[in-house]
C-alpha cells in the first residue's frame, strides 16, 4: 500500500536529486471495459496512432491517442479554474494567482448601456478570460492588449496603462530562469506549464520556460471501428435540386430561381438539401473526402487496410476505437523547477542560504501546484470529448524516480488541496510573493471591438470552427 | 587500457518527441549524439550563474566552470557507440497536422479556443512528431575515454540538470552510467561507420561549445543592452539640462555619448540564432550476435542491405529474375573495386567458380506478400551478404556505388531491357512499410521455426524418379534435395518439408507457370503451348540442360532459425527465397 505524499517527502524530493513523480493510471471507458471511444481527430479526420510491443502479444499491438500534452495541459489548468470558480479553493483557505480580463461590462444584450457603441457590445457573453485559460498564459495577447487600472496596492490608476507596460507587465518583461519570481507571484502555471513571452517588447527573444509537467492519454491495444451517416426525414421523400434565389437563398422551384447563360437556365445553389440539414441521406460508412486529404496528411497510413496503403479519397474512414485500456502518464520533472531562480525583487540572486530556502520554497509549491492540478483533472474522470468519458481503474498513484529515496505515495485530490495550503504558507514565511487576489484587468476598446467582429464572423460562418485540434 | 565512459538516460513518458531536422513531420530516432550534446549543453547554460548574479568564487561557479571543462572535454571524444532499445519495440507515432492557437497573429478568425469558446483565435498548423522508445534506458558509450576520472563528477552534476531532449514533452533523467552497476535489458548497439551505414547522425567535435556560445550570443547581447540602457539614461539627463549651464554640461555628455555610442556600435548584437551542426556521420548496427545464442542461423548475414524502388514501372513478382540479375550486373560492373571480388562475383579471378561454404553476394526481390491484400508487386530489391564477409569490405565495394559524396543515398539505374528502367535507393531509416524492413525476411534477432518460400525453390539436381509414372517418390527424392539443400546454407536439417506449385505467401505466383495448348498458331521456336495464368518463369539451365524443377516449400524446424534463408540453385539470384512464416499450417 502506497503511503500518502506529505510536504516533508515533497520538500525533501524537490530539493534532493530525484528526477520526477510519475503517475501511470490505467483507465476504461465509462461506459465499461470493451465498449467504443471517439480519439481525437487530426486535420483531414485522421487518427494518431502508433503502435507497442505488449506482453503476451506476438505481434506489435496498435494503439491511438486519446488526448495530447497541450490539451492535457489545458485540462489540468481548466481543473484548476473549476476549484477556484466553485469556491474549493477559498473554502480550504488556499488561493493561487491569477490574471483575469473582465469583459462582462460589454455584454449588453438588452442595449442598456448607452455609452456602448454596437461594434463594443458582444454577441456572445464572454465573461472573464483568466491566465489559466488564455492559451498562451500570462504572455497571451489578451493579456498584453488589456489594461491595468489598479496598482499594486489596489489603488486606482490616473490613468489605465496597458498590461506590458504596467508596473506588472515590466517585471513580467525582465524574467528569466535565474529571476522567475515576478511569475512566482503573478502565474505561477506558466512555470509548470511552460511558457513563451513573445509579444513582449523582446518579440521572439522573449523569455521561455519549458514545461515541468506532461500529462498524456493513449488508448491501447485498439482495434478500428467504423462510423455510419444516415438522415431519414421525416418531410422530404426525395431529395430536388436547389436553385439560388435573386436574395441568395436557396429554392427547390426553378422558376424562382436566377436565370444565368444564354439558355436562361435556372442557377444551381452552392449546397447540396443534405448540407443544409434537410433531406435524406443514403445510409453508408463514414468516409475520407475529397477535401480531407490534404498536403499535410496525404502521407497518412490507411489503418483500416493491411497492405500500409495511404489514405484515399472514397476509402472507409475509421469511426471511434475499442481499446484493451487507456493509460494515463503524468510527469513532473523536478530538476526543470530547480533551474529556476526567486531572488527578491529589485534584488541580484546571491548564494547564500536564505536565498537557498527561497527557492526550494517556491520549487515545493510549484510541485505541489502541479500536483493538485492533475489530482483535480483526474478527479471527475476524464470528460474528453463526445462519446470519450474516461474512469480510472484505481487512485492515482505518483512514483518519486530517485535512485536513493524513491517510493510510491497516493494523493487525493483534497490531500493535494491542503499540500498546496502549507507549502502556500512555507512560502509565504520564506518571504516569496504570492498574489491570493486575482489581478483584475480591463480589456482594450480595440480588444473588444475585435471580439465583437470575430464573434461576427464566427456566426457568418455558422460555427465552421476551422480544423479540430487542440 | 583506457577507461570508458558511458551515459544512459530514459525517457520519463516513455517517448522520445523530436523532430527529424532534414523532415519537420518525422521523427528523429535514432537520437542524434549531437542533440544529445545541446541537451547536455543546454542544460549547463540554463543553469550556469551569470554575470548579473553575485557571488563570485562561490561553490556554484565554481562547479559551474568544471561543468564547462567537462563539456569542452566531452567534444573531444569523438562520436560514441548507441546502445538503444531494441528496433522491433520502437515505433513512431502517425504524423498529424495540429492546429494550435497562435499568439502573434492579429485580426478576428473564426476558430474559437478550446479553453474559452467565446474568443476565437487563428489556428496554425503545427506536429509533434514523437517515437515510442518505452522504459528500457539508452546509452552513449565511448570505450575509451582518457581522463574521464577528472571530469566524471562534474558530468554526472550536469546529466542530472537535463530535463529533455528534443521537444519540451520530451522529458528525460540522465546519469553518468557506472558499467559495473547497471543490468541492462537486450539493447541493439550501433557503431559509427561512414562506409556502411544504415543512417546519418549529426554529431560534434572541438569547438561546439563555442559556435554554440556564438550563435546563442548572450553576453554581447547582454553588454550592448546594457550599453544602450546608459545612452538612453545620457539623452534623459541632456534633455532634462536647461538653463545658462547647460551648455557645459552637454557638451561633457556629448562626449560620453559619443564614446558610448561608438563602443555599441562595436558590439555584434545578433539575436540568437537556432544552433545548426554541419557533422554528420554514418552509424550501423553493430553485430548482434551475442543476443542470439542458441539459434541456428543461415550462412547469410541478418543485415539485409534493401534498396527502395523510387521510380520505373510497377513490376510483378514474376518479373523478378529481370530486376536480381540487373542489380548484380550493376553491382559487378559499378562497385567501387574492380574486377569485382570473388565474394561479389561468385567466380576465382581465374573464372573458377567459387568454392567455399560461404557463398557470395546474393540480389533477392522484396515483393509485397503474405498479407491480405498482397498482390506481389516488387517494393525494392535487397543485397544479401556471406556473414563471413568484413563490413568494411562491404562498404569498400558498395559505398560509392549506394551513396554521394555527402553520404546521402544514391539513385540507382537498373537497365531492365523491355521492361524499363528502374531506379532504386538505398532505404530510408524512415522506411516503414513491412517488405522493406530486413526483420520481415530474416526473423531476427528471435528466429523464426516455420519458413515458407516466396519465389521458387530450383532444385539443385534432378531427381531420378519420373514425376509423372511415380509422384510418391519424386516428392521423396525432392524433399531429401531440399534437405540437402539447407545443409548447404548452414542450417539444421528441417523436421518438416513440404512441396507445391502454390506458394503458403499470399501474393506470390506459382513455382511455374500452368501451360496451355497453341492451336492454330505455328510459331517457330514455341512448343506449341503458351504461358496460362500467372507463375515464374523457368531459372535459366547452364549451358544446354533443361530448366530443373522449381517447386514453393514449407519447412519447420525444431529450434528457430535466423534468416535471411535463401534455398537452391537460384539462391544468389532471389530463386528459393524463404519468408518466416506465423500462420497454421493450410
Amino acid at each position: 500500500m502506497a503511503d500518502a505524499l506529505t510536504l516533508d517527502v515533497l520538500k525533501r524530493a524537490v530539493s534532493g536529486t530525484a528526477a520526477a513523480f510519475r503517475s501511470r493510471g490505467h483507465l476504461q471507458p465509462a461506459a465499461g471495459p470493451g465498449t467504443k471511444v471517439f480519439p481525437p481527430t487530426y486535420a483531414g479526420a485522421v487518427y494518431a496512432t502508433e503502435k507497442r510491443r505488449l506482453p503476451g502479444h506476438d505481434q506489435p499491438v496498435d494503439c491511438v491517442l486519446l488526448d495530447s500534452v497541450q490539451s492535457q495541459a489545458n485540462r489540468m489548468e481548466e481543473a484548476l479554474q473549476q476549484a477556484i470558480d466553485t469556491g474549493r479553493f477559498k473554502n480550504a483557505d488556499v488561493s493561487i494567482p491569477l490574471i483575469e480580463v473582465d469583459f462582462t461590462p460589454y455584454w449588453d444584450p438588452e442595449a442598456k448601456n448607452e455609452s456602448l457603441t454596437d461594434d463594443m457590445r458582444l454577441l456572445d457573453p464572454v465573461g472573464t478570460i483568466s491566465s489559466l485559460q488564455a492559451p498562451h498564459r500570462i504572455a497571451d495577447a489578451i493579456l498584453r492588449d488589456s489594461l491595468v487600472t489598479k496598482d499594486a496596492q489596489g489603488q486606482a490608476l490616473e490613468t489605465a496603462v496597458l498590461f506590458r507596460q504596467s508596473e506588472f507587465g515590466a517585471r513580467i518583461g525582465m524574467v528569466s530562469s535565474r529571476n522567475a519570481t515576478a511569475l512566482f507571484e503573478l502565474c505561477p502555471t506558466a512555470l509548470i506549464f511552460g511558457m513563451w513571452d513573445s509579444t513582449g517588447s523582446k518579440g521572439g527573444l522573449g523569455a521561455k520556460f519549458e514545461r515541468a509537467l506532461v500529462s498524456e492519454i493513449v488508448g491501447i491495444n485498439a482495434a478500428f471501428g467504423l462510423r455510419t451517416a444516415s438522415r431519414v426525414d421525416p418531410l422530404i421523400r426525395k431529395n430536388p435540386t436547389l436553385y439560388e434565389t435573386p436574395t441568395g437563398d436557396w429554392t427547390a422551384l426553378a422558376s424562382e430561381a436566377v436565370q444565368v447563360g444564354a439558355k436562361k437556365e435556372p442557377k444551381k445553389y452552392s449546397k447540396k438539401l443534405s448540407e443544409l440539414n434537410l433531406g435524406n441521406v443514403t445510409p453508408d460508412l463514414a468516409r475520407y473526402s475529397t477535401k480531407s486529404i490534404t498536403r499535410e496528411n496525404r502521407e497518412t497510413v490507411d489503418l483500416m487496410r493491411e497492405d500500409g496503403e495511404y489514405i484515399a479519397a472514397g476509402r472507409v474512414a475509421p469511426g471511434g476505437v475499442t481499446i484493451e485500456w487507456a493509460e494515463q502518464t503524468v510527469v513532473l520533472s523536478l530538476p526543470a523547477l530547480r533551474r529556476l531562480r526567486f531572488p527578491l525583487d529589485g534584488e541580484r540572486w546571491e548564494p547564500t542560504e536564505h536565498q537557498r530556502q527561497r527557492d526550494n520554497a517556491a520549487w515545493t509549491v510549484l510541485a505541489a501546484l502541479g500536483l493538485c492540478a492533475a489530482a483535480l483533472a483526474a478527479e471527475t474522470g476524464l470528460d474528453l470529448r463526445s462519446r470519450c468519458l474516461l474512469w480510472p481503474d484505481a487512485d492515482m498513484t505518483w512514483t518519486l524516480l530517485d535512485r536513493k529515496n524513491g517510493g510510491d505515495f497516493t494523493l487525493a485530490a483534497d490531500e493535494a488541496i491542503d499540500l498546496l495550503k502549507k507549502a502556500e504558507a512555507e512560502a509565504r514565511n520564506a518571504t516569496l510573493p504570492w498574489r491570493t487576489e486575482p489581478l483584475v484587468l480591463t480589456p482594450s476598446d480595440e480588444l473588444v471591438k475585435l471580439v465583437v467582429k470575430s464573434q461576427r464572423l464566427a456566426m457568418q460562418q455558422d460555427g465552421d470552427s476551422g480544423d479540430g485540434g487542440e | 587500457m583506457m577507461p570508458p565512459l558511458t551515459i544512459g538516460w530514459h525517457y520519463l513518458t516513455g517517448y522520445a518527441v523530436a523532430t527529424d531536422p532534414t523532415r519537420r513531420d518525422r521523427a528523429e530516432w535514432p537520437p542524434h549524439p549531437g542533440r544529445l550534446f545541446m541537451a547536455i549543453a543546454a542544460a549547463w547554460f540554463e543553469t550556469a550563474p551569470s554575470r548579473l548574479d553575485g557571488g563570485d568564487g562561490s561553490p556554484e561557479r565554481q562547479e559551474s566552470e568544471e561543468e564547462g571543462e567537462a563539456l569542452r572535454w566531452l567534444e573531444t571524444l569523438g562520436d560514441p557507440e548507441l546502445r538503444l532499445p531494441v528496433r522491433e519495440q520502437v515505433f513512431e507515432r502517425s504524423a498529424v497536422t495540429v492546429y494550435v492557437p497562435v499568439n502573434d497573429k492579429a485580426g478576428p478568425s473564426s476558430a474559437t479556443l478550446q479553453s474559452a469558446p467565446s474568443i476565437t483565435r487563428s489556428k496554425q498548423p503545427r506536429s509533434f512528431p514523437r517515437v515510442w522508445v518505452g522504459d528500457d534506458p539508452c546509452f552513449m558509450h565511448w570505450p575509451e575515454a582518457e581522463g574521464v576520472a577528472q571530469y566524471r563528477a562534474a558530468l554526472n552534476r550536469l546529466c542530472g540538470k537535463v530535463t529533455r531532449i528534443g521537444h519540451s514533452s520530451s522529458l528525460v533523467r540522465m546519469w553518468v552510467d557506472d558499467e559495473s552497476k547497471v543490468t541492462r535489458t537486450v539493447d541493439e548497439r550501433w557503431k559509427p561507420d561512414d562506409l556502411l551505414q544504415e543512417f546519418q547522425v549529426r554529431t560534434v567535435s572541438a569547438g561546439t561549445l563555442r559556435m554554440l556560445t556564438g550563435r546563442f550570443n548572450e553576453s554581447a547581447r547582454q553588454q550592448h543592452a546594457a550599453l544602450v540602457e546608459k545612452i538612453e539614461g545620457f539623452e534623459a539627463q541632456k534633455k532634462a539640462l536647461k538653463g545658462k549651464r547647460s551648455k557645459d554640461g552637454k557638451a561633457m555628455i556629448d562626449v560620453e555619448l559619443e564614446a558610448l555610442t561608438k563602443e555599441r556600435d562595436s558590439i555584434n548584437a545578433q539575436p540568437p540564432l537556432r544552433p545548426a551542426l554541419g557533422l554528420w556521420a554514418g552509424y550501423r548496427r553493430a553485430d548482434g550476435a551475442e543476443s542470439n545464442e542458441g539459434r541456428a542461423h543461415t550462412r547469410f548475414d541478418t543485415d539485409v542491405l534493401v534498396l527502395t524502388h523510387t521510380n520505373g514501372p510497377p513490376l510483378a513478382l514474376a518479373s523478378a529474375l529481370a530486376v536480381t540479375r540487373a542489380l548484380r550486373e550493376t553491382v559487378m560492373s559499378r562497385g567501387g573495386v574492380q574486377p569485382a571480388p570473388a565474394w561479389v562475383s561468385g567466380h576465382e579471378p581465374n573464372g573458377q567458380p567459387l568454392r567455399t561454404d560461404d557463398g557470395h553476394l546474393a540480389c533477392i526481390p522484396l515483393p509485397f506478400v503474405g498479407r491480405e491484400h498482397a498482390d506481389g508487386h516488387l517494393l525494392g530489391v535487397g543485397l544479401v551478404f556471406p556473414r563471413a564477409v568484413d563490413r568494411r569490405e562491404r562498404g569498400r565495394v558498395l559505398g560509392s556505388l549506394l551513396l554521394d559524396e555527402t553520404g546521402q543515398p544514391r539513385r540507382v539505374e537498373l537497365k531492365l531491357g523491355r521492361l524499363g528502367v528502374w531506379t532504386a535507393a538505398k532505404r530510408d531509416w524512415t522506411e516503414t512499410r513491412a517488405a522493406l524492413q530486413p526483420e520481415t525476411w530474416t526473423a531476427h534477432p528471435t528466429g523464426a521455426d516455420t519458413w515458407a518460400s516466396v519465389t521458387p525453390v530450383v532444385l539443385d539436381r534432378f531427381p531420378k524418379a519420373d514425376r509423372t509414372k511415380n509422384r510418391v517418390a519424386w516428392n521423396g527424392e525432392v524433399v531429401r534435395i531440399l534437405v540437402e539443400s539447407c545443409s548447404r546454407i548452414g542450417l539444421p536439417e528441417p523436421v518438416g518439408v513440404d512441396i507445391d506449385t502454390t506458394s503458403w505467401h499470399r501474393g506470390s505466383p506459382r513455382a511455374t507457370c500452368k501451360r496451355r495448348a497453341l492451336r492454330g498458331v505455328a510459331v517457330i521456336g514455341h512448343n506449341g503451348d503458351a504461358a496460362l495464368g500467372d507463375g515464374f518463369p523457368s531459372f535459366p539451365p547452364k549451358g544446354t540442360n533443361a530448366p530443373r524443377p522449381q517447386v514453393h516449400v514449407w519447412l519447420r524446424f525444431a529450434a528457430p532459425v535466423v534468416g535471411p534463408m535463401l534455398l537452391g540453385a537460384g539462391r544468389y539470384l532471389g530463386y528459393g527465397f524463404c519468408k518466416p512464416w506465423t500462420e497454421d499450417r493450410r
